[in-house]
């Protein structure tokens, strides 16, 4: 039984407070028990604590499956991309290298990759993904586009990203600010810009807020000094 | 289930849209059991003749052969279709 | 962010295969497509098809197999018997053997030994020693039991691994396991010395 097509994944970034729960229970999916599949990656971790799940974007045309010399990785009619089949996995990190967003996996003790498949077993009868479920602050969504609509009504899916000179269009959906937000994330141009949690740093910890005491020097002041 | 539209009248035309892969599958399915059916009643025309030659009646062998040669007509048929289903 | 559209624009208009949801990376229809890529499909459903379909492929090119094995087997019933006919070669001479006795011999130089039985004054039989059930050398031998004493039953050429018998003036079998008659070597006798002068095979 195929994903119903009614039902998609919203990623929102900046409702991830990185509490791990995803990664928690992605181990408890029967399609992989034991293995997590999420990675909690930090944005800019020397100067904000802001995290981000990354769990496999489904791209309607893998690069992963495009390079595998092995013929492995199969996507099926519902759009979802599977790990590698065992039988024909050869393990030579292909994918790894080549997936834009980093999500397979290569399991050295198994020879075999594996990434997200977005909980195979439960979306395909209509259960959410296990880290969609725990999610506290629902970074990680699963539900239909209008439910979305009506929870976030100041943010909008987009599910297309420019890396390059290659275009990926996803099943799975990236949450951006609805007014201003962009129609599409151009990923090596982000590369380039400063992240925003940078931004927001500099500003919360900057000379003028903290009164010419920034956040840092407090820290290596002399607490007899106070 | 299928959750996809069928895109049946939005295809080039002059390309007939025969079949939609779950009946192209049904097709296949059935054409293997019929080229496995034949191929086994050439393994069977094989070990049979061989034995009757090898016992010294030659009279069946060009039978036995043009019986063959009739069984891989069918299959390449079948085959021929199967190419053309696609 | 960037102002200018994605690079290659690849709009849902265009009509793709009903049962492909995978788009290639150019985003072109899959009837322009390299056939590799046809033959190594993303999709799963569209990959079990594709490996049925190359089964079959395959079991037709057996099929040509089987036909090519069928017609080997004509060409070998249509050329194969045209051996040149063997020299004669001396095997024994007449008083060698008593009536009754029996010599190997190999006939053509090389073959599995062949048997040579004198059978009166002045007739000798001779047959390939192999039992034509599972290659046991055969001697001649009476045969014992069905209420017949050996000494009233006629020689006959038996094969001493699992009870067969052989007719010793054909060569045709008489009982146990053998089905076929054992190849036949003819003799002739030009004076005192016995020559081997063709082998028959019972097929022919």
């Amino acid at each position: 039984m195929p994903v119903p097509a009614t039902l998609e994944f919203f990623i929102d970034p900046a409702r991830c407070i990185g509490c791990q729960a995803c990664v928690q229970a992605c181990a408890e999916c029967d399609t992989h028990r034991g293995q997590s599949m999420i990675q909690l990656d930090y944005v800019d971790r020397a100067h904000s604590t802001q995290t981000v799940p990354v769990v496999c974007m489904h791209c309607d045309s893998p690069t992963c499956a495009e390079v595998c010399p092995a013929d492995a990785i199969k996507r099926t009619e519902d759009g979802v991309v599977h790990s590698a089949r065992k039988p024909r996995c050869i393990a030579c990190n292909n994918c790894v290298l080549a997936c834009p967003f980093g999500v397979p996996k290569m399991n050295t003790e198994m020879q075999l990759m594996m990434k997200c498949n977005m909980c195979y077993d439960r979306t395909s009868v209509g259960l959410k993904p296990m880290c969609a479920s725990v999610c506290p602050s629902q970074a990680l969504a699963f539900g239909t586009r209008e439910e979305m609509a009506r929870l976030r009504p100041s943010a909008r899916p987009v599910n297309t990203f420019q890396f390059g000179a290659q275009t990926i269009t996803t099943k799975v959906n990236m949450m951006v600010p609805a007014d201003d937000g962009p129609d599409w994330v151009d990923v090596t141009a982000a590369m380039h810009e400063p992240t925003i949690g940078h931004q927001m740093l500099d500003d919360i910890f900057d000379d003028d807020v903290f009164g010419g005491d920034g956040f840092i020097d407090l820290l290596n002041d002399d607490p007899a000094d106070a | 289930m299928k959750h996809r539209p069928a895109f049946s009248d939005e295809r080039a035309p002059g390309r007939r849209p025969p079949f939609v892969r779950a009946q192209r599958m049904t097709i296949v399915n059935g054409i293997l059991l019929f080229v496995v059916l034949i191929v086994i009643l050439q393994l069977w025309l094989l070990t049979a003749t061989m034995n009757a030659y090898l016992g010294g009646d030659t009279g069946v062998v060009w039978p036995a052969a043009l019986a063959s040669l009739v069984c891989l007509g069918l299959n390449a048929g079948l085959l021929w279709y199967l190419y053309r289903l696609d | 962010m960037s102002p200018e559209p994605p690079l290659i624009s690849r709009g849902a208009s265009a009509p793709q295969d009903a049962d492909r949801s995978t788009v290639p990376p150019d985003g072109r229809p899959l009837a322009e497509q390299p056939k590799w890529r046809r033959d190594f499909p993303i999709d799963w459903p569209q990959d079990e098809y594709v490996s049925r379909r190359d089964l079959v492929k395959f079991i037709c090119l057996t099929s040509v197999a089987f036909v090519v094995g069928q017609f080997w087997i004509v060409g070998k019933s249509l050329f194969g018997r045209r051996e040149a006919a063997l020299p004669a070669l001396a095997i024994a001479d007449v008083d060698e053997l008593p009536i009754g006795g029996a010599k190997t011999f190999r006939y053509p130089e090389g073959s599995t030994p062949r048997l040579l039985v004198r059978t009166g004054a002045a007739t000798f039989v001779a047959y390939d020693q192999q039992c034509t059930h599972l290659l046991c050398p055969i001697v001649p031998a009476h045969r014992e039991g069905m209420g017949v004493a050996a000494s009233e039953r006629g020689l006959e050429l038996h094969c001493p691994c699992h009870n067969g018998w052989f007719d010793l003036e054909t060569g045709r079998p008489l009982a146990g396991p053998p089905r076929r008659p054992l190849p036949r070597v003819s003799v002739e006798v030009r004076g005192s010395i016995v020559y081997a002068t063709g082998v028959e095979e019972p097929a022919a």
